[in-house]
């Protein structure tokens, strides 16, 4: 049996872990580091780099290099990156290949399944299209997870015979969840999970981004792609720096000359506003329909890099009315759940007295007409199947029968989502069940749904008269790849070529390097150059011992040039 | 699901409490994984909810209660979901209240017409925690001193939001209505809950949707720009929700909305709006083919080419019969 692997593919960064006998843990990437930044870019030699290679050349090379591609994932979105575009479910199969790599080099032997952590408020195309990106790198899901419901396994083995009930609130780059856990006797219970699939910490970078646009007197649409990436760049560190001081300071080169930009934090605040209130909602929501009040909660637990976010915190203070926890590094305790849960599926010994249930979080229902009177009918209203927080799995049936004896088939329209109309709600497929027999025959349908531990759901229509089963085809519908393109896409990324693992830390060097030569002027510019032109040096000399030796030097010197507040 | 839930997970009905409940079922779980044992789990899942429902119901309500379960089910997960004391309950069991609908609501008084602090009438979730028993809210109609300080910023808002709504019977600007709920002193997950019922209360209230008798009502203030800034801060139109009343509430806010937006329009806008009305009324709705009436156009068509189809397969039967004989 080959090991299971818990990955978190994060919309910023991605991580791996694997469950060992002292608890999950944390794997490397080739560079040393946990983090593995969401991003994906050609490399001068026309091979794929992952990771920090790529995220320093979105700076240099942006027509070269994608990231954030998360948010595009269950659409049919293509990011163009050279000549070629791609899916998001390809950009990030290569991340996944990436940290499978990381694995296999870690454990010392092949990888072949994991456990992918998702938001907890992803849709089921979104979820299908997850599937598929693990399918692209060669990885069988064994199970997705819900990343709050990770995070909770992760804090939850801290202390697992204690009873007690935990809101987790996890504000990830690019995706918003809550959940409220309940644990005792072993079992870990969500009760409740909210949140918005898109909401993170990439809106509030893009809001500074406008701001520090403004200061500079510059459209995002009028500078070049290159400034917009360098000036994106430059907001999400000023951003990070606000979470320590009440004041960031830089310069930013624009058109040759340095021109200073200023953010304090009041004005953070008060510009990501509008996105900070739109955390209340699910929270409210999650308390609401686990019926709790905030004095019900033992622990309010913060999860995802953006709730370093000052702001984020005062919020959670204010609501919950004492301060959250992350005991646990708020980027790294999803992957750690992942892990857990790796280990709980693949029956680790040490985790034989833990159960862990989940919920779905969403409704999930069908279109039907509604009389308004004088035999007429008005569609578009939702019919709940399986209501919001149901414990999965689950499968419920209902009888649904034809509106006019005369129909020869019903079209089920499967909808997702929480508003009594169908236009406010995300139509994850249909289901086209013929129907038998006349007027006087019986039409009735038997419709079952069926959701899996992953979220992933199942329709299937049966004909009381026929017994006939019809299973619900997502294929043909907008954001799902139908079989045939998954296989033709399977052998076009089979070919393509990726740059060799035990080389990412010199493409990443040399990113690093170029993205300091553009971030500095005069003769700082100058020195950075000189490095650059040093290192391709001895890298064309191909002397192992003398790279790892300069690369050692460089990294030494390359952290002032980076430190500088030209940007 | 005829089976006994208490039979399933192996304890005594007439005297199991909701802490053995759990036991059970957490003891059973342990070797009824929902990875491994599908099947298994659903049941066993069903058989711990509606036993921990029963037993909840007997430990809220006494022995004396009608404790059909299949009901209870139903009727105490929902009590427990019913955020706030909406309306006057006095000693009316609020699975009953849950179970009322519309129609019965006008004899309620709105809860924001006197304090109504909703804790004295949720059953508690607390009684789940182990130091269960120290709970005794249920059918207490005193409020705690403790009650009233939290009931008062509040009632306070409601009144500033009142205020502020009616001053002078036209519109209020927006950002006046945001800084009364968005207010500082309203800031707690549990006010924020709170407050929030009120104004949907309050919105119904006024909009006369605890009068049956003489239909909705606009107000002047009540513009299309105030009710989409409380509806976006609340999210009532894009919640469902399965308490009847809450839905009601929700549902009727749906329809203030549309009113509005009707009122809003001018004359020709409306005339051409009421005429379209007519017409999907008339002829079914134009912008989304239901697939009701796409399949009776249909089938009309296949009742000829099926009626063709059993015509020629007797003429052929017939052929046949006269072709051997």
């Amino acid at each position: 049996m080959t090991t299971l692997i818990g990955i978190d593919l994060g919309t910023t960064n991605s991580l791996v872990a694997v469950f060992t006998d002292a608890g999950p843990q944390l794997i490397p990437n080739s560079l040393g580091e946990m983090l593995t930044p969401s991003a994906v870019g050609y490399g001068e030699d026309g091979a794929l780099l992952v990771g920090r290679a790529a995220k320093d050349r979105l700076l240099t090379h942006p027509a070269l290099t994608g990231a954030r591609f998360k948010r595009y994932m269950g659409t049919n979105h293509e990011m163009v990156l050279g000549k070629k575009s791609f899916r998001a479910e390809e950009l990030s199969s290569f991340v996944l290949r990436s940290l499978r790599a990381d694995a296999e080099a870690f454990l010392g032997h092949e990888v072949d399944a994991a456990v992918i952590s998702v938001p907890a408020y992803f849709n089921d195309i979104q979820r299908k299209a997850t599937i598929t990106a693990a399918e692209f790198a060669g990885l069988k899901v064994n199970r997705l997870i819900n990343e709050p419901t990770a995070a909770a396994l992760a804090y939850g083995l801290q202390d697992r015979q204690g009873e007690s009930t935990f809101l987790v609130v996890d504000l990830g780059g690019g995706t918003f969840d809550v959940s409220i856990l309940e644990m005792f006797s072993g079992v870990m219970e969500v009760r409740a999970s909210a949140g918005d699939a898109f909401l993170g910490g990439e809106d509030f970078t893009d809001a500074l981004a406008t701001e520090l646009g403004r200061q500079l007197g510059v459209k995002p649409e009028d500078v070049s792609r290159e400034d917009g990436a360098r000036l994106r760049a430059l907001a999400e560190r000023m951003k990070v720096q606000l979470t320590e001081a009440a004041e960031a300071n830089a310069d930013f080169a624009l058109k040759g000359e340095a021109r200073r930009v200023t953010i304090t934090r009041d004005k953070f605040d008060e510009i990501t506003d509008p996105i900070l209130k739109r955390l209340r909602l699910p929270i409210q929501r999650a308390i609401s329909d686990a019926s709790l009040k905030a004095d019900d909660l033992h622990r309010i637990i913060t999860v995802g890099g953006a709730t370093r976010m000052a702001s984020v915190r005062a919020l959670v203070t204010r609501l919950f009315k004492r301060f959250p926890e992350y005991s646990i590094d708020p980027d790294h305790v999803v992957a750690l759940g992942a892990a857990v849960q790796a280990g709980l599926a693949a029956r680790h010994k040490a985790l034989d007295d833990v159960v862990m249930t989940d919920v779905c979080p969403f409704t999930l229902g069908f279109e039907t007409s509604i009389s308004v009177g004088e035999g007429k009918h008005e569609p578009g209203h939702f019919t709940p199947m399986i209501e919001r927080n149901t414990v999965v799995p689950v499968s419920k049936a209902d009888v649904v029968a034809p509106l006019y004896p005369t129909q020869h088939e019903i079209l089920f329209r499967i909808f997702q989502g929480e508003s009594p109309y169908v236009k406010d709600n995300i139509l994850i497929g249909t289901l086209n069940v013929p129907l038998r027999g006349g007027a006087k025959d019986d039409k009735s349908v038997e419709l079952r749904y069926t959701y899996d531990t992953s979220g992933v759901l199942e329709v299937e229509a049966t004909p009381t008269a026929t017994k006939k089963t019809e299973r619900l085809v997502i294929e043909g519908n907008p954001g799902s790849l139908p079989r045939d393109e998954i296989e033709k896409r399977l052998k076009a990324l089979a070919a393509m070529k990726i740059h060799p693992r035990d080389q990412q830390e010199n493409a990443a060097l040399i990113a690093r390097m170029r993205a300091a030569f553009e971030n500095s002027l005069g003769d700082k510019r100058a020195s950075v150059g000189r490095l650059i032109a040093e290192f391709e040096g001895v890298m064309a000399r191909q002397n192992p011992r003398e790279i790892t030796e300069a690369r050692r030097d460089i990294e030494a010197v390359i952290g002032n040039f980076e430190r500088d507040d030209v940007f | 699901m005829s089976s006994d839930p208490f039979g399933l997970l192996g304890i005594d009905r007439a005297t199991a409490t909701e802490a053995d409940v759990r036991r059970a079922y957490a003891a059973k779980l342990k070797v009824t994984r929902p990875e491994d044992d599908r099947a298994g789990f659903m049941a066993l899942r069903t058989a711990f909810e509606r036993a921990r429902s029963e037993v909840r119901w007997r430990e809220d309500y006494g022995d004396d209660a009608n404790t059909g379960e299949a009901e209870n089910d139903r009727a105490t997960s929902e009590a427990a979901a019913f955020p706030v004391g909406a309306v006057a309950i006095g000693d009316v069991p609020l699975a009953e209240i849950a179970e009322r609908t519309r129609d019965t609501l006008p004899q309620t008084t709105p809860a924001y017409a006197g304090i109504e602090p909703y804790e004295e009438d949720e059953p508690s979730e607390t009684a789940e925690a182990p130091d269960e028993g120290a709970e005794e809210i249920h059918h207490d109609d005193g409020f705690t001193p403790e009650d009233i300080a939290a009931w008062q910023p509040i009632r306070a808002a409601l009144d500033r939001l009142t205020d502020v709504l009616t001053a002078t019977g036209e519109p209020p600007p927006v950002k006046a209505v945001l800084a009364v709920i968005d207010g500082d002193d309203i800031s707690s997950i549990d006010q924020y809950q709170t407050l929030q019922a009120q104004v949907r209360e309050l919105l119904c209230d006024r909009t006369n949707f605890f009068d049956s008798a003489t239909g909705m009502r606009l107000p002047g203030w009540l513009s299309l720009e105030v009710f989409d800034a409380l509806d976006t801060y609340y999210g009532w139109s894009r919640e469902t929700t399965t308490i009847p009343y809450l839905k009601g509430l929700n549902d009727w806010l749906v329809r203030v909305r549309r009113a509005i937006e009707l009122e809003a329009a001018s004359d020709t806008a409306r005339n051409q709006a009421r005429l379209e009305d007519a017409t999907a009324k008339l002829f079914g709705p134009k912008d989304r083919p239901a697939e009701t009436e796409r399949s009776r156009k249909g089938s009309a068509i296949w009742l000829w080419i099926g009626a063709g189809i059993l015509i020629s397969q007797l003429v052929q039967f017939l052929a046949r019969i006269n072709g051997g004989g």
